[in-house]
């Protein structure tokens, strides 16, 4: 399959493409040229990038297009010729780009998909579901979007729904995957302060790699949970595991016992 | 009544010149102080007191909402802007539509975010009954039916536009979030004689939704949210009121008591008729 990766220099771009470049030919495309890498992933002086971002054991080469999303005409050139997208394209805190990457850049991803036929479409966001629903539990990811002010979570939002648009006007077949926090499978603590949201870096790749793969979704716009197995009943995966054939391996077991449990005391 | 209110309307240019014009007309004849906002000049100048400039900039957006005569807390917003952003991306940014969403959204973002350190606390915002075309025509769509917007700038500025406003009524890490009344219009129609509803089934009257406009900010300064479950949200469809009309506008006459002009005038006169 060929598969076109927008926004491909970030770290969740390097676990998605980690998985997808096994079996697929992937064009990349960021606003970086493909020799500057995403600042998060230049690690430091004490090696913390290659402790904590994905690795790629099989990287290869692939076609690299340096992409501007926020641009119609280079977003639908760069996927011409592909059988599927998959959008990673994201800005944070920037209070000007945020909207035109994640609102905007949506809305051209997606034509760029009507105007190639490309009905499989992965698009990615992090979780709106968390601080308005801070004491429930069994939350999936049918649960309505509550992304209150905060910059990145409302764009993000607001950009879902534009997908689902597209994707219900036109018949496509969009996965849309949301995610929270990211740690290695092995990393020995869990993230301070993080939400029993979490999924490993290998996780990642693999859920973009069923996402791409699966078979058609029962609805044009299917969004996922992608979390690790965890114990406390909040945030599940079962919907992934049900259509897209994902089983996350990872569970962080080590992160929820109790300390002297932990320390063999 | 007091002078020292302020109504703030924005996108009072171009498609939203007529409506911005009447609802301040009337506001002013009850002692509103005006203040009006576009991309453009206008001929909101005559009637307001007209600030352009561009709703995403922070610096606009605080020079627009200092010295409000009567402070923040006694004014209203009177959001336009949403409806007329597909025109203010037609000239800023000729064959590129999409730019619709974010003059739309960033603009409410910033707006709002500007209210809130104003102290504005009351907001009505328009949209449009657009985002329901997708249902076939026989159903009756009410507030209670989910959105279908296109696709395409029209449909999706102003709904985006509701989304974003949505949220600075519910969140719970805002100290004091706003109550924002979202209309949601039929297709405008200008002109002088609304003795009679509209032919096109999609159409309203431009008058008629200064009426609905009016009334919302009666009824928020009454502050009865019961019909809203105590939401700080309210949604409302407003249309012509007419019989073959494509939306009802039903829980607006329930709600806040909107029925349009020309129901006044026909026989029934009472206004129960309004769909």
């Amino acid at each position: 399959m060929k598969i076109v990766v927008y926004g491909a220099g970030g770290p969740v771009a390097e676990a998605a493409i980690a998985a997808l470049e096994v079996r697929h030919s992937l064009r990349l495309c960021d606003i970086r040229p493909s020799s500057e890498p995403h600042p998060s992933l230049k690690g430091d002086a004490t090696g913390n990038a290659s402790r904590w971002w994905p690795s790629r054991p099989a990287r290869r080469d692939h076609e690299f297009r340096q992409v501007d999303v926020t641009n119609p005409d280079q977003v639908r050139d760069a996927a011409e010729g592909m059988d599927a997208i998959v959008n990673l394209t994201v800005v944070r805190p920037d209070p000007v780009m945020a909207f035109r990457v994640n609102l905007v850049g949506a809305y051209h991803v997606m034509n760029a998909a009507v105007a190639h036929g490309i009905r499989r479409v992965v698009h990615t966001g992090p979780e709106v579901i968390i601080d308005h629903y801070w004491h429930d539990f069994d939350i999936t990811a049918e649960a309505p979007p509550r992304p209150g002010t905060n910059l990145y979570l409302i764009t993000k939002y607001l950009g879902q729904d534009v997908v689902r648009s597209f994707a219900e006007v036109h018949g496509l077949d969009v996965v849309a995957l949301y995610f929270h926090v990211f740690q290695p499978g092995d990393a020995p603590e869990r993230m301070k302060g993080a939400s029993p949201f979490l999924v490993s870096w290998a996780d990642t790749g693999r859920a973009f790699q069923a996402a791409v793969e699966a078979p058609p979704m029962p609805s044009a716009y299917e969004p996922f949970i992608i979390t690790g197995d965890l114990p406390h009943g909040r945030f599940g995966s079962e919907k992934a595991k049900r259509l897209l054939g994902w089983h996350p391996q990872d569970r962080f077991e080590g992160h929820w016992r109790r300390p002297a449990i932990r320390l063999g005391i | 009544m007091s002078s020292t209110r302020t109504a703030l309307v924005t996108g009072a240019w171009g498609p939203g010149q007529e409506l911005a014009e009447i609802v301040a007309f009337r506001l002013g004849a009850e002692g509103w102080h005006i203040r009006s906002t576009a991309t453009h000049r206008s001929d909101a100048g005559q009637w307001a007191d007209h600030h352009v400039g561009d709703l995403r900039s922070p610096e606009f957006i605080k020079a627009l909402l200092t010295d409000l005569p009567g402070g923040g807390a006694s004014a209203t917003v009177i959001h336009l802007a949403p409806l007329v952003a597909v025109a203010d991306a037609a000239i800023a940014h000729p064959g590129n539509p999409a730019e619709a969403l974010d003059i739309a959204t960033r603009g409410t973002y910033r707006l709002l975010m500007g209210c809130l350190s104003a102290g504005i606390g009351r907001v009505v915002q328009t949209s449009s009954l657009s985002s329901f075309d997708a249902y076939e025509d026989g159903l009756e769509v009410t507030e209670q039916w989910r959105p279908r917007p296109g696709p395409n700038a029209d449909d999706l500025a102003p709904y985006l536009a509701e989304l974003t406003a949505r949220e600075f009524t519910r969140d719970p890490l805002v100290d004091s979030p706003l109550e924002v009344t979202c209309l949601r219009l039929a297709t405008l129609r200008g002109g002088d004689d609304a003795s009679r509803p509209p032919t096109d089934i999609r159409a309203m009257w431009t008058v008629d939704a200064a009426r609905a406009i009016g009334l919302a900010i009666e009824a928020q300064a009454i502050g009865n949210r019961g019909s809203d479950r105590g939401h700080r949200w309210r949604i409302l469809h407003v249309a012509s009121g007419a019989p073959e009309a494509r939306y009802t506008s039903a829980i607006a006459h329930q709600v806040i008591g909107y029925s349009p002009a020309w129901l006044d005038t026909a026989s029934t006169g009472t206004g129960e008729g309004a769909r």
